[in-house]
């Protein structure tokens, strides 16, 4: 079975937003609204904000979206089946003709990985770009990182990057503990 | 949904997919795929090149490509002002219209002052060579004045510091090397910033086991990422580098053996003058430990201590090598004097070195940031003398590293029958300077200005005071952008510029890497917009020199290749161009710049002494503080480097760029802002007794105390009142101008800061 996950490599993040401002292009994600953020260890936007105290400081940035999580917490509030998580790859699918806009996920989504349409409230979120895929192509995000900090991959594949990377650095999950089981690994700065 | 998805179908289908360039001045020239629909871009994306790794966009690039083309204030049509200068009334006018009365006045100015009276500046807004060339190409063409950009630029002290001593401006290995490094001592250099494109090499580098150093003023993202942060008070770095030089000293690490061979340290030194002592025959003289000889005929000259030499009238001078002459100024730079200057311990001067002269290939890699200050040629000097000492200029995978690629070679070494047309020249003044010589008309009078490529308004100093003094004095100001920039907004006529993606056809050498690429035109142009070539060729034909500006976009791109003035762009033909959208420009590899220790000095040798500046008493290398930051009144030093979403002022204003940094953001270190009474985000005012600007402020632990930083690229409309660039001041740098020019020392600005009172305070 295959499971597509995101590596992303916060060594190599510099927190410049391209792969959020490139989602937003690919998806038509309208203005002030995003499927990924890039935050700082503060969860505040990827400015210039140093931990610790001159000149021990320290600072990384990390671009968050739908964790597609394994146990989705999204997908078990959601009452009218919009989203789900698909069998064959497990991406976590929202399907917008079916979304009423109750905004049952937004409170269950540990992550903040959805937003809504200001007038109908429809949900939104990251697709993992599959229409990229299905065309043998990576997410957007991953397509225009300038410095290759994002993977992505099947998990389940011991032989796949993101596996491997997944093997030999230290890795972290967010929110690991809510038991949701999310496909984001990011590689620790 | 996704981008163009058509709402009956679902599906997503693109007319074509075009290879183009995205070339602002961050020096990347990515190579871009416009997929366009119906005549307009849908997105872009990465393109190919013919060597993997060199894939790569921005959000920069994304934003102005999916924004700025239609941006509500992209300028679409000729405008001729209407009223007063800078007061936002405009006509619309035809090209027709428009070129022939600035044609009439143009030649009305020449009539009158002489043809010199003309003139046209540009600057880096645009890497296509059609586009960067045209406005020196008419100005030589007409006869006209050339400002030069070069001081203007800021950056030209990497130029002058390399320049004397190494015989080129500048030289940097290809990067993609950089993971052959051990060891990468990064100054004032932050590429996480200003070149996301670059720092996967770095990273690459990191992962192979190299180690990172940065040294810089302020926890840059570069420094986040680096193994070590070295943070040294700002425009001090040449007395960082001195004190590891006289460590070096100290602790025998330097390569005395190459430095006997490849370097002037063995001339002896008048002490009369300063000069280097030399035969009749004008040959440098040395001592071999028995006699003093020619510098040519000595395979072993002594390069420490001093020599007795006998004159013919019986007088001996005592004659020291240029080492040891440098050397006694060197040991003033003890780790704990630097220490001082520096505000850093001394055990970082001392560990800096070692690992330095220690570790191989070390990679030296220079920014623009620590020489913008009056003094900052030395900067760069001295970044050249510690790689000499270390051995290792001209070593692969070391060298001492500014920014070298195509674009470099590719416009200095432009065909001299494209840039000055059928043998004719225009005249050239330091645009360093243009405030001034507009001003005063001196040294003649120039009454017409023409600027393209270039956001005057936001990136010139004082453009403030070039409304106030200079433009007064002109007859006409000409405009040439896609925006209402700060100085379309003060011109008398505003002409519209197309888009990189609606050029119909350039040359995009690349300014960091080693590939020549093809722009092609994705879209047609917005309104009725012309590019920079087009628009100077009707002004020719007008102006009766209509002949030297005939041949279309394609026949001046086969033109431009065909005579060129260095073989390797010669060998590129435009039929492989269109073909690949890339060609790699054959070059050795490893690149190795000076790898034949052939130096275009002088002596043939790395000039580590540099005679020609005896008098100006900087024969030897030495630190000079800014001239600023000493006046109790203004303490703090303003600093304005780039920041990672935007490339100058060419970004500022797109949508998705201000969703990122809605406003520019004074940092400062806690205790400076404490001792001001200034809390994390309030509104502040910057001041000098140039000029004042109101900013927030955000309170930064990355921040040396005794130092501002505000991002530059916003412009004077994103601030609630003035602009930095106003609180910055031009002294003439004699040094400089016998090099090149002066260059504008952007931040050898001394400022005080306060909080605003709470009636001005009040959004």
């Amino acid at each position: 079975m295959t499971r597509m996950a995101f590596v992303i490599d916060l060594k190599r993040c510099i927190g410049c937003d391209t792969c959020a401002v490139g989602c937003k292009m690919e998806n038509d994600v309208p203005a002030s609204r995003h499927r990924l953020k890039v935050l700082d260890p503060l969860n505040e936007p990827a400015l210039e904000r140093p931990t610790g105290a001159y000149p021990e400081l320290k600072q990384h940035w990390l671009p968050t979206m739908c964790h597609h999580c394994d146990d989705a917490p999204c997908v078990a509030v959601c009452p009218t089946r919009a989203l789900w998580k698909r069998d064959e790859d497990g991406i976590v699918v929202l399907d917008k003709d079916r979304c009423i806009g109750c905004r049952r996920c937004e409170e269950a989504c540990p992550y903040d990985a959805l937003s809504f349409d200001a007038v109908t409230g429809i949900a939104d979120k990251c697709s993992f770009c599959d229409h990229r895929l299905a065309e043998g192509k990576e997410p957007m995000c991953q397509a225009v990182c300038p410095t290759r900090a994002i993977h992505s991959g099947d998990i389940d594949d011991p032989e796949s990057a993101v596996s491997r990377l997944v093997a030999e650095r230290d890795t972290y999950r967010l929110g690991e503990s809510s038991g949701a089981g999310p496909q984001i690994h990011y590689l620790k700065p | 949904m996704i981008r163009g998805t058509d709402p009956v179908t679902g599906t997503v289908a693109v007319d074509r997919i075009v290879r183009t360039v995205c070339s602002p001045n961050c020096s990347g020239t990515c190579g871009v795929n416009a997929f366009v629909k119906d005549g307009r871009l849908l997105k872009i994306e990465p393109a190919s090149f013919p060597e993997p790794g060199w894939e790569r966009i921005c959000l920069k690039g994304i934003a102005m490509a999916m924004q700025r083309i239609e941006h509500p204030d992209r300028i679409r049509y000729p405008l001729r002002r209407v009223g007063p200068r800078g007061g936002g009334q405009w006509e619309r006018v035809s090209w027709e219209e428009a070129m022939g009365d600035i044609a009439q006045r143009l030649q009305a100015t020449a009539d009158k002052y002489g043809a010199r009276a003309n003139s046209w500046m540009t600057m880096s807004g645009n890497y296509g060579f059609k586009a960067t060339t045209s406005p020196h190409r008419i100005a030589n063409t007409l006869g006209g004045t050339i400002f030069t950009h070069d001081g203007m630029m800021g950056d030209l002290n990497c130029a002058i510091g390399f320049l004397p001593a190494l015989g080129a401006g500048f030289a940097c290995n290809d990067l993609a090397d950089l993971p052959h490094a051990r060891y990468i001592l990064i100054f004032g250099r932050n590429p996480a910033d200003t070149d996301h494109s670059e720092m996967r090499f770095l990273f690459d580098a990191m992962e192979a086991g190299a180690k990172v150093v940065v040294v810089d003023p302020r926890f840059s993202r570069t420094a986040a990422k680096a193994d070590e942060w070295v943070s040294p008070r700002p425009g001090t770095d040449a007395a960082l580098v001195l004190g590891m030089i006289q460590v070096m000293d100290e602790e025998c690490l330097i390569d005395e053996p190459y430095v006997i061979r490849h370097t002037n340290g063995p001339f002896l030194i008048d002490p009369r003058s300063g000069k280097v002592l030399r035969g009749e025959d004008g040959e440098p003289q040395v001592w071999d430990g028995a006699a003093v000889v020619a510098a040519s005929a000595c395979a072993e000259p002594v390069l420490r201590g001093r020599a007795q030499v006998a004159l013919a009238d019986g007088t001996v001078l005592d004659c020291p090598t240029a080492f040891e002459a440098m050397r006694s100024e060197w040991r003033r730079y003890t780790p704990s004097h630097v220490a001082e200057v520096c505000a850093l311990p001394a055990e970082t001067v001392i560990r800096l070195a070692r690992d330095y002269a220690g570790n191989s290939p070390a990679w030296l890699w220079c920014g623009a940031g620590p020489q913008r200050y009056h003094h900052g040629h030395l900067v760069h000097r001295a970044y050249v003398t510690l790689a000499a000492l270390a051995g290792n200029i001209g070593k692969p995978y070391a060298g001492v590293n500014t920014l070298d690629g195509a674009h470099m070679r590719f416009v200095f070494n432009a065909p001299e029958a494209w840039t000055a047309p059928g043998g004719r020249h225009g005249e050239h003044l330091p645009g360093v300077h243009l405030l001034e010589i507009l001003s005063k008309q001196e040294p003649y009078p120039v009454k017409s200005l023409w600027i393209a490529s270039y956001g005057m308004g936001t990136q010139s100093p004082s453009f403030d005071r070039f409304v106030e003094e200079a433009l007064p004095n002109l007859d006409l100001f000409v405009v040439t952008e896609q925006m209402m920039t700060g100085a379309a907004d003060h011109a008398d006529y505003v002409l519209p510029c197309v888009s990189y993606y609606e050029e119909p056809l350039d040359l995009v050498a690349g300014g960091e890497h080693w590939f020549l690429q093809l722009r092609q035109q994705a879209i047609p142009p917005v309104g009725e917009s012309r590019n920079d070539y087009a628009i100077f060729a009707d002004l020719a034909h007008r102006m009766g020199q209509g002949e030297h500006w005939s041949m279309d976009d394609e026949a001046a791109c086969r033109f431009i290749l065909e005579n060129h003035g260095d073989p390797a762009f010669r060998a590129i033909d435009l039929e492989t161009l269109r073909r690949q959208g890339a060609v790699r420009v054959q070059i050795p590899r490893p690149h190795v710049p000076f790898g034949d220790m052939v130096f275009r000095t002088p002596s043939g040798k790395i000039e580590l002494y540099q005679e020609q500046f005896a008098e100006a008493g900087e024969a030897v290398l030495m630190h000079k503080d800014p001239l600023e930051g000493r006046d109790p009144r203004y303490p703090l030093m303003l600093v304005s480097p780039k920041h990672v979403h935007s490339t100058h002022s060419q970004h500022t204003m797109l949508p998705w760029i201000r969703e990122h940094r809605p406003e520019p953001l004074l940092e400062m270190h806690p205790r400076d802002a404490a001792d001001r009474g200034i809390a994390d985000g309030v509104m502040v005012e910057v001041w000098n007794d140039r000029g004042r600007f109101e900013v927030r402020a955000s309170l930064n632990e990355g921040v040396k105390p005794g130092m501002l930083v505000v991002p530059q690229g916003f412009w004077r409309k994103h601030f609630r009142r003035g602009h930095f660039a106003d609180l910055g001041r031009i002294e003439r740098n004699a040094v400089q101008e016998a090099v090149i020019e002066t260059n504008y020392p952007v931040w050898d600005v001394g400022v005080e800061v306060g909080p605003l009172a709470l009636e001005d305070a009040a959004p």
